[in-house]
């Protein structure tokens, strides 16, 4: 909750769509730019400030105002139509409390009962179930395909719960049978593969998230199997690949040698956290990168005014001055006073070293294969399922149950009807053993849920023979030691 | 004891036009017919007795537009949308013609929307609409009955500007006037700052030459009028929200270099107002007059 009420957060937000509305502005519906209203409403509502309800009643006044000031009566009809990811009317709007001046307003809320997509379970989500992953290690070279290029699937992990199953997996094309001309391809190999476990019965495999067709070494994807194979069974067969062959996959989880580690961190408020997911933004993208039609660091500094304006935050919150200390770093205004200093040590260790070895481009080029399983953290769990190093970075597996990424959408598309509000639940952050911290630049998610593919920038230190994944839900953090034992090179055909 | 909050409101009227509807034994033609407002009441000119059409109107009988307008001004009198939609400023001019509000209605089922203004298959003006565009389909009941209710508001801006003006100093003095039942004034306050914040804003613009953006407003909870003063380049004022009804609603906000901020008594068309030539002075008792456009000064009382 806001220290200064949700009462002055809302007041701060309707205030400032007063200020927006005397600009005479152009709406043009829901688009890709969104207004300045709904940024500050989506930063209020994220950091816990102001309820998606209300934030999305100034919204839709303000939206509906600009409207009858243009004459177009749409949106002031279509703002009347709640957005799918205000899933259930406000506890603070409930039949026997809301004044009857906003009660049309909010009927809009009452006909849906579904949960908030973006709520903080505090438990699995029903129907959720642990994950478990079990590393794998193992290239399945690829048949010829055209003008004799072929292919490997490097099989990292098996990651799988009661109902859904996939194998990680890095794939490229490993060379050409004849001399040819003939370019590489510009797509990923393709080549159907099935399983069949011990027990003879078979399950089909299909490739998800083979990603766009773009000339890259690599692929990273993930092999569904369906159905989900069941408990009990020791190994599936993966194939055939290229002369028949196939890869085994040992079921059963093997003695894991890695850590996990599960702590307390000291509690932040939401809109702290808020900030801090900022600054690794403004790390991992750079201040420049485009925040729906402006940069980002002109987006983290309305993000920075929206919360101390709004009562959110003071103005000297630790939260608020470790970001503008980045800022200052990073060589951008982010309302940092001219006479105004952040000392070193307010800035976590993170974000030093980012700033230390965010131009790097040394990472190892190799693949890890290696699984582990997180105690539930933030209502959901989560499995480690290999990585694959790159020089400029690294894709680190996940299989998540009980939780939905939505990248950094909250912080480039604002509150809309139809852009998540997203959430600032979990923050994901790794160390190699090298020292080198690790933010996430960007999550990919594909059409099967719960693989989740996330891009961590800087590159691993070339030295690295572990990586610490810490995830955190602002009270408590597990910590997971994961070895980076590269799966050797496959000798060319 | 101070003068009623509409005491410096101009009257305003507009014709529209009224279906044919049976009511008893009596027939009332098509036509255009007179709607006013004065003295703090809507009223439907051409219908001597509109609560008895009213009362017809609940056990099944038909709803002519003017007692319609009736009906929905009485139901918006508290309804905070008005001052978030509503006007702003002499320069704030809302959009909203009978071509729109008649398009909105065609598109909207009043049979499953509830009780509504009556509806008139009306040909959308071209290019101002596009019934299509509007999200009316598939719609649940309590999406459907928003929609009507908002339409039923663009029926009331659609009467003009005087009813505007009006109809957002009703809603103002109804919050104004203080804890009702199903009125929750402390979850309305950031909505009611905004409110006031929005119109006081280009008035002291005018009144200063400043820019609004650096008017700072809130809510006067105290008794007296309030304060209004310059803190470096901002100027921070704590209004009544009886100042919205009383004041800005009469268009008398600013007159002649002076900021109205109470209405002391009416004489109509004269009045004397309590106003401040400028910030941190002591308000001066004025007399000022309205010309049937404007208020200006009719001398110091």
């Amino acid at each position: 909750m806001a220290a200064g009420g949700a009462e002055q957060a809302e007041t701060y937000l309707r205030l400032l769509a007063e200020a927006e509305l005397r600009r005479a502005p152009v709406l043009h519906g829901p688009g890709s730019q969104p207004h300045r209203v709904a940024l500050a409403a989506t930063a209020l509502a994220l950091a816990d400030a102001v309820s998606l309800g209300t934030a999305w009643q100034v919204v839709t006044d303000f939206q509906a105002a600009c409207a009858l000031r243009m004459g177009d009566p749409g949106p002031a009809m279509r703002s009347l139509r709640s957005p799918g990811w205000l899933g259930h009317l406000p506890a603070s709007l409930t039949p026997s409390s809301r004044p009857s001046a906003v009660r049309h307003s909010v009927a809009q809320f009452l006909a849906s009962t579904r949960q908030p997509p973006w709520a903080d379970p505090t438990e699995p989500l029903a129907g959720g179930a642990a994950p478990a992953a079990v590393p794998i290690g193992a290239t399945l070279p690829l048949p010829a395909e055209r003008e004799g290029w072929y292919g490997e699937l490097v099989l990292l992990a098996l990651a799988r719960t009661g109902t859904g199953a996939a194998i990680t997996v890095a794939t490229r094309w490993a060379g050409q049978t004849r001399r040819s001309a003939t370019p590489r391809p510009q797509h990923a190999p393709f080549h159907e593969v099935a399983a069949v476990d011990d027990r003879g019965v078979s399950y089909r495999a299909s490739l998800w998230d083979m990603g766009i067709e773009d000339g890259r070494e690599w692929w990273d994807c993930h092999l569904g199997l369906t159905p989900a194979p069941p408990d009990g069974i020791r190994w599936l067969d993966i194939g055939p690949g290229a002369r028949g062959r196939y890869v085994r996959v040992q079921v059963a989880a093997p003695e894991w040698a890695g850590g996990i580690a599960t702590q307390p961190v000291p509690a932040a408020a939401a809109a702290a956290r808020l900030l801090d997911r900022a600054g690794d933004e403004l790390l991992a993208s750079g201040p420049a990168s485009d925040a729906a039609g402006r940069s980002l660091s002109d987006r983290v500094a309305l993000l920075i005014t929206d919360l101390t304006r709004g009562g959110v935050l003071a103005a000297d919150d630790p939260a608020v001055g470790r970001l503008l200390g980045l800022g200052w770093r990073l060589g951008i205004d982010l309302g940092l006073p001219a006479d105004g200093r952040i000392p070193r040590a307010a800035l976590p260790d993170a974000w030093h070293s980012v700033l230390a070895h965010g131009d790097a481009a040394d990472g190892p080029e190799g693949t890890a294969a290696f699984a582990a399983n997180l105690p539930v953290i933030g209502g959901a769990w989560f499995s480690l399922a290999g990585l694959r190093s790159a020089r400029d970075g690294a894709t680190l597996h996940v299989m998540a149950s009980g939780w939905t990424p939505h990248g950094n959408g909250w912080v480039v598309h604002g509150l809309g009807p139809h852009s998540h509000p997203g959430q600032v639940t979990l923050t994901w952050r790794a160390r190699d053993s090298a020292g080198r911290w690790h933010l996430v630049k960007a999550m990919h998610w594909g059409s099967q849920q719960g693989m989740i593919q996330m891009h961590l920038v800087p590159p691993l230190h070339p030295a690295a023979t572990a990586l610490d994944v810490i995830v955190s839900d602002g009270g408590r953090q597990v910590s997971a030691t994961v070895p980076l034992d590269w799966l050797p090179p496959v000798v060319p055909r | 004891m101070s003068v009623p909050w509409w005491a410096a409101l101009p009257p305003a009227e507009s014709r529209i036009s009224c279906g044919t509807e049976q009511h008893g034994t009596e027939q009332h033609g098509t036509g255009q017919h007179v709607i006013r407002w004065a003295g703090g009441q809507l009223t439907a000119v051409n219908h001597a007795d509109a609560e008895a059409e009213l009362v017809l109107a609940a056990l099944g009988g038909g709803k002519s537009e003017c007692v319609a307008m009736a009906e929905a001004w009485g139901a918006h009198a508290d309804d905070l949308d008005v001052l978030a939609l509503g006007p702003r400023s002499p320069a704030d001019q809302l959009a909203v013609t009978w071509d729109l509000v008649h398009s909105l209605r065609s598109v909207i089922s009043p049979q499953q929307a509830g009780p509504g203004p009556a509806q008139r298959p009306v040909r959308p003006a071209a290019g101002r609409l596009r019934p299509r565009s509007l999200p009316m389909r598939q719609a649940s009941p309590e999406m459907r009955r928003a929609q009507a209710r908002r339409a039923e508001l663009m029926g009331l801006f659609a009467l003009g500007r005087g009813f505007q003006l009006a109809l957002s100093g009703t809603v103002a003095a109804a919050w104004a006037a203080g804890p009702a039942p199903g009125r929750d004034l402390a979850a309305a306050r950031p909505a009611l700052t905004g409110a006031l914040a929005g119109r006081l804003a280009p008035a002291a613009a005018s009144w200063l030459d400043i820019d609004p953006g650096t008017v700072c407003a809130e809510l006067h909870d105290a008794r007296g009028w309030g304060t209004v003063e310059l803190a470096g380049t901002t100027l921070r004022a704590a209004l009544p929200l009886r100042w919205l009804a009383a004041v800005w609603a009469a268009g008398c906000a600013v007159v002649d270099r002076h900021l109205v901020v109470d209405v002391l008594s009416v004489t109509w068309p004269q009045a004397q107002v309590r106003a401040l030539r400028r910030p941190g002075a002591a308000p001066a008792v004025l007399s000022i007059r309205y010309d049937g456009e404007h208020w200006a000064m009719a001398g110091t009382g």
